[in-house]
């Protein structure tokens, strides 16, 4: 059974209105699980907004701002809608909520470009490297994120995150097979 | 191409690695004394030159490839039978259940460089992609892998790994590392003098942070492979 978007909605909206970054960290943890198990839009766009929203929380001199405020009010109430009609069903205009949250993080961007800038991006790199370094094969991570697979073998090579799979045969035999290969 | 010709089969990632970070002309440098040739899929070219060419960030790094392909260096070959590339999908994307649901494990293009090189008698494949040569090579630690990160109710279905397995029986993997370590063996570094052993080293992390799933402990024992010989 995988992860209800009601559910992880609510929760986004609790996390973000409670200040909790852990919270929205785990939430971010599950929605990536659950969304490498089985492929769902809304839920990966969830797990984006999450780490987008974690980043957010985590700087408390972005979110106390005023002049974003409006903004962040506007962010809960489109999870607390999101939660409410995907539990009656209404899975597409969930969806369409999400759409907006993504909007409303858009617009306070431009009230504070050196922070968010790139951020959703940043989360989507991130989020297909996590698909590989679960056990993903590259190609697959590239095909569920839209990621070019040049910048997930980058952030995989620098994070160290191709090392949470080890394994395979020697060194040392490979280059006695390529050797011989080779003449 | 003749059956069991001493050609080598490359995925993309080996061939982004290898660009990314420099070392494309090491393929130069090793096909000069290699009877058999590099051998690329339609999908790994699209991957790899065609899409990117078209991305201002990528596309020297795609030219580089084009060039390669040009001088036949690289040969481009499709496959004639696509029923081996289906088969493959099929047997590793339903080997490993996690909440009742089958991990959808490879995609296409990894499954084409497999079925092409099964299609031409090839044993040889040169891939940087860790998850399908890991899944190849030792599926008991690759499932070992998988239980850790799905929570531990992972499911085996033994027949269809089996049938993965078989269908890869006999390939051996290599990544840009060791094609990097080959070059070098056989002169590729020589111009850098008494710095070569360094330069070595400092090109291997280089296609490490490129994305070649090699570990600082292999590049320890790459060193000291190369002091021994």
């Amino acid at each position: 059974m995988g992860l209800a978007l009601s559910d992880a909605a609510k929760n986004t909206a609790a996390y973000f209105f409670s200040h909790d970054v852990q919270g929205m960290r785990k939430m971010h943890d599950q929605l990536l699980e659950s969304v490498a198990i089985e492929y769902d839009d809304a839920l990966y766009r969830l797990a984006l907004i999450t780490y987008v929203l974690s980043k957010i929380l985590s700087k408390p001199r972005y979110w106390q701002e005023n002049k974003s405020a409006k903004y962040w009010g506007m962010v809960k109430k489109r999870l607390e809608n999101c939660s409410a009609l995907a539990g009656n069903g209404k899975n597409t205009q969930a969806l369409r909520q999400l759409v907006m949250v993504h909007q409303h993080v858009t617009d306070a961007e431009e009230h504070d470009r050196r922070f968010i800038s790139g951020l959703f991006s940043k989360a989507a790199v991130k989020a297909a490297s996590t698909f590989y370094a679960k056990g993903l094969s590259l190609g697959r991570s590239a095909e569920l994120t839209g990621i070019d697979k040049r910048e997930i073998l980058s952030y995989a090579g620098t994070t160290a995150m191709n090392e949470r799979l080890e394994g395979g045969v020697e060194l040392a035999q490979r280059m006695r097979h390529l050797r011989a290969l080779f003449g | 191409m003749a059956r069991g010709s001493p050609s080598i089969v490359c995925d993309s990632s080996s061939l982004i690695s290898l660009t990314d970070s420099c070392f494309v002309h090491a393929i130069y440098f090793l096909a000069k004394n290699f009877r058999g040739k590099f051998i690329i899929p339609p999908s790994v070219e699209y991957e790899c030159v065609t899409h990117p060419r078209k991305v201002k960030m990528h596309a020297l790094h795609a030219l580089r490839i084009a060039r390669s392909i040009r001088d036949g260096m690289v040969e481009v070959l499709e496959l004639e039978d696509y029923s081996a590339e289906k088969k493959i999908l099929f047997y590793a994307n339903n080997s490993f259940f996690s909440r009742g649901r089958p991990l959808e494990l490879l995609h296409r293009g990894e499954a084409e460089a497999l079925a092409l090189a099964s299609e031409l008698g090839l044993r040889d494949i040169l891939i940087d992609e860790r998850t399908t040569r890991v899944l190849a090579e030792q599926p008991r630690e690759y499932a070992g892998h998988l239980s850790k990160e799905f929570g531990g109710d992972l499911r085996i279905d033994e027949r269809n790994l089996d049938g993965f397995l078989g269908m890869v029986s006999g390939m051996r993997f290599y990544r840009s590392s060791e094609i990097l370590l080959l070059a070098y063996e056989r002169g590729y570094f020589d111009d850098y003098g008494n710095m070569k052993e360094e330069a070595l080293e400092a090109a291997l992390y280089k296609l490490k942070y490129s994305g070649c799933a090699i570990t600082e402990n292999e590049i320890g024992q790459a060193a000291a492979m190369i002091r021994e010989r």
